[in-house]
C-alpha cells in the first residue's frame, strides 16, 4: 500500500463509511449479527482474501446461523444476511480497490448507487432487518414510481470527496509517467472545467427542475458523441 | 485520437451509471458520473493536442532479421533499434505482430519510457515452409496520464522465408566468364548459357540456328547442356516476384522457384523483389540481394513502378484482388495461378478485376515463370 492510499482510500470509501453509519443509526435495534455481517464482509478484502479470515468471517457465522435456523429462530441469519447487504458497497469499493481503472469506477458507482438507494428508502421510517431486503426488492418500484433523494450537505460534500479520490486513483492507475496529474496543465484545466461545468448544472437543475432530467442525459449524450465524433475527424 | 482500452471502459462504466442514475432518478450519482465523463472528454482533447504531432517520422527504426531465409525450425534473431526525435520522455508502447512463427525468446512487445534508444530483440521459428510475415511493428505513444494514444505503424512488415534445409539457393552450375572469374552461365556477358534459360530467352522470331550455338562451351560440356551464343537482350531491370493466397500447398515449391529465378536476375544485374500479400487488402515487398551465403532480404519498401511483376496466387481473398487491382496501375503486373481442383475461381475473379494472368500447371511452373518474364510485354526482352 502506497502513502498516498492512507489519505485517497478514506476519501473514496467517505460517503459509503457515512451511509453505512446512517443506515446503522436508523435501524430500530442493532442484532450483533448485522455487525458481524458487516464486518466480515468488509474483512475479505482488507485481509486480502486469506483462508482464515474467510472461513472464520464467513463460514463460522454462517454456520451459527444455520444452527439457529434449524433451532427455529431465523433472526441470526436475518440480521447477518442485513449485514452483508449494507457492507456490499465498502466491499465493492474495498475489493477493487487496486484492480484496474474501470472496475475501480465501476464498483465505486455501482457502491454509490446502492448506498444511496438504501439510504434513500430507511430514511423514510424506522427499519429492522427484515425492511432490509424489502428495500432491496423495491429497486424495481422506485425505476417504475421515480421520487429522487437529495442528499444532506454532508453527504454531498463526501460524495465530491470520493470524486476526486477516485479521479485521483484512476489516473494513478492509467498513468504511464510518474508525474500526477496535478502536475499537468491538461490535468489542472480539465479538473477545473469539469468542476465549474459540474456547478453550473447543478445551478441549472434547481432553477430548470422540470427538464433537469433532459439536461443530463442531453450532456452524457452529448460527450459520448464528441468522443465518437472528433477522433475521427482529427484522424 | 484514441481513447487507451482502461480509460475506454472507464468511460463505458461511467456512461452505464448516469444510465441507471437517469432510471433511477438519483441526481447525485448523475452530476457525479457526468461531471467525470466531461472530465475526460476536457482531458482527452488538451492531451491529444500535445501528441497529435508525433508521426512515424518521428521514429528512426531500424529491424534485422537475421537470418534471412532462414531454415525450417531454425532459429531467427529479429531486433529492432529505435531512436525517437522527440526531445522529450514519452510513454511508448511498441509491438510486432506474428504471423504463424513462434516466438522463442525475448518478447515482441516493449513498453516503457523512451528518452533515449530502445531496442527490442526476440527470436522466433517456423516449422512450416514458406513465406511468413513479420511486423508490421507498431508504436502506440500515450499521453503523461495514459488517457489517449496514437497508434501509428513504423515499420513495415517483413518477409521471413522460411525454406526446408539450409537457408541459402543452391546456385546453377557454373563455368568461367569472359573476365575468368566464376558465373552460373548466365550471364549476359559470357556469352552462353544453359539450354533451357537460353531457348526461351531468344526473341520468338528468331528460332535457335546452329550459328547461335556455342559448339565450343557445348563440346566442353560432354553434351550435357547446350550453350548458345547471348545477344546481350538481357538487361538491368526490375523484377518483383509476389506471393499470395491459397497456394499454401505448394508454398515451398513457389518460394523455392522464386528465389531461384530471383537469383539468377541478380546476378544479371537485376533488382529482384520479394512482394507479399499481408492480409486486409495489404501488399507489401523488400528487395531481394546477393549476401554472402545466398540472397537475403533487405529492407521493406515501396516496389519499383518500372519493370514487370509476377504474382503467384490463387485469388482465395477478395482484398487481396482489389490491392492488385489499384497495384497493376502503377506496374506491369501479372497473376500466375496454379492450376487446382477450385475451378475457375481464381481466373474468374483476376478476369472481372480486369488483371492480366496466366493459368499454369503446378508441374509447369518453374518453366512457365521463366516463360511469362521473356513473352511479349515481359521484362526481358
Amino acid at each position: 500500500m502506497k502513502a498516498s492510499d492512507l489519505i485517497v482510500f478514506p476519501a473514496l470509501s467517505s460517503p459509503l463509511i457515512y451511509s453505512l453509519l446512517t443506515m446503522l443509526s436508523l435501524l430500530t435495534f442493532i442484532h450483533p449479527f448485522l455487525i458481524v455481517g458487516v464486518a466480515s464482509l468488509i474483512a475479505i478484502p482488507v485481509t486480502k482474501y486469506s483462508t482464515e479470515a474467510i472461513v472464520s468471517s464467513i463460514y463460522v457465522p454462517a454456520l451459527v446461523c444455520f444452527g439457529f435456523l434449524l433451532l427455529g429462530n431465523p433472526e441470526f441469519l436475518l440480521n447477518l444476511a442485513a449485514g452483508y447487504l449494507l457492507a456490499v458497497p465498502l466491499f465493492l469499493v474495498s475489493s477493487f480497490y487496486n484492480e484496474k481503472p474501470q472496475s475501480l469506477v465501476t464498483a465505486h458507482m455501482g457502491g454509490l448507487l446502492v448506498s444511496i438507494h438504501l439510504l434513500s428508502s430507511m430514511g423514510q421510517g424506522p427499519m429492522d432487518a427484515r425492511d432490509i431486503f424489502g428495500v432491496l426488492i423495491g429497486i424495481g418500484g422506485r425505476i417504475a414510481g421515480g421520487g429522487g433523494y437529495s442528499p444532506t450537505p454532508i453527504q454531498a460534500f463526501l460524495i465530491a470527496i470520493s470524486l476526486a479520490a477516485l479521479i485521483w486513483k484512476m489516473t494513478d492507475r492509467l498513468k504511464p509517467m510518474r508525474p500526477s496529474i496535478l502536475s499537468y496543465g491538461e490535468g489542472l484545466s480539465a479538473i477545473l472545467i469539469s468542476a465549474t461545468f459540474a456547478l453550473g448544472l447543478a445551478i441549472a437543475s434547481r432553477i430548470l427542475e422540470q427538464i433537469s432530467w433532459f439536461l443530463a442525459l442531453s450532456i452524457g449524450l452529448a460527450a459520448t458523441l464528441y468522443l465518437v465524433i472528433y477522433p475521427r475527424i482529427q484522424r | 485520437m484514441m481513447l487507451t482500452k482502461n480509460l475506454a471502459r472507464t468511460y463505458q462504466s461511467l456512461a452505464f451509471t448516469l444510465a441507471f442514475s437517469l432510471i433511477l432518478n438519483m441526481p447525485t450519482l448523475i452530476l457525479a458520473s457526468l461531471t467525470f465523463m466531461v472530465f475526460i472528454a476536457v482531458y482527452s482533447t488538451l492531451a491529444w493536442r500535445k501528441i497529435r504531432r508525433i508521426t512515424p517520422n518521428t521514429f528512426n527504426v531500424v529491424v534485422s532479421v537475421s537470418p534471412n531465409p532462414a531454415s525450417r525450425g531454425g532459429r531467427v534473431r529479429v531486433r529492432m533499434t529505435l531512436s525517437p526525435g522527440l526531445g522529450k520522455p514519452v510513454p511508448l508502447e511498441v509491438y510486432a505482430p506474428l504471423h504463424e512463427v513462434r516466438l522463442l525468446e525475448g518478447s515482441n512487445r516493449w513498453e516503457g519510457i523512451v528518452d533515449d534508444e530502445v531496442t527490442m530483440e526476440f527470436s522466433v521459428t517456423s516449422d512450416v515452409v514458406g513465406l511468413r510475415v513479420l511486423g508490421p511493428f507498431y508504436a502506440a505513444v500515450k499521453d503523461g496520464m495514459g488517457f489517449v494514444v496514437k497508434e501509428m505503424e513504423i515499420h513495415p512488415p517483413i518477409p521471413l522465408l522460411i525454406l526446408s534445409e539450409a537457408p541459402w539457393i543452391n546456385v546453377p552450375p557454373t563455368s568461367q566468364t569472359l573476365v575468368g572469374a566464376p558465373s552460373p552461365g548466365h550471364s549476359k556477358t559470357p556469352f552462353m548459357g544453359s539450354r533451357d534459360d537460353y531457348r526461351v530467352s531468344l526473341p520468338q522470331d528468331q528460332p535457335l540456328t546452329m550459328r547461335d550455338v556455342d559448339w565450343r562451351r557445348t563440346a566442353r560440356s560432354g553434351g550435357e547442356e547446350i550453350y548458345v551464343k547471348e545477344y546481350d537482350r538481357r538487361r538491368k531491370s526490375n523484377i518483383v516476384f509476389g506471393i499470395g493466397t491459397g497456394i499454401g500447398d505448394i508454398e515451398e515449391r513457389v518460394l523455392t522457384e522464386i528465389l531461384y529465378l530471383a537469383y539468377l536476375h541478380i546476378i544479371e544485374g537485376s533488382n529482384p523483389w520479394i512482394m507479399f500479400y499481408v492480409g486486409g487488402g495489404r501488399i507489401a515487398a523488400a528487395p531481394l540481394i546477393r549476401g554472402l551465403v545466398g540472397l537475403s532480404v533487405e529492407k521493406p519498401g515501396n516496389p519499383p513502378s518500372g519493370g514487370i511483376s509476377l504474382y503467384i496466387s490463387r485469388l482465395t481473398d477478395v482484398e487481396e484482388v482489389k490491392a492488385l487491382k489499384e497495384l497493376s496501375r502503377v506496374m506491369d503486373l501479372r497473376i500466375v495461378i496454379p492450376a487446382s481442383k477450385m475451378g475457375d475461381a481464381p481466373q474468374s475473379r483476376a478476369f472481372k478485376a480486369g488483371l492480366k494472368f496466366n493459368v499454369v500447371e503446378v508441374d509447369e511452373l518453374p518453366s512457365a515463370l521463366t516463360r511469362i518474364l521473356v513473352m511479349p510485354g515481359g521484362v526481358l526482352r
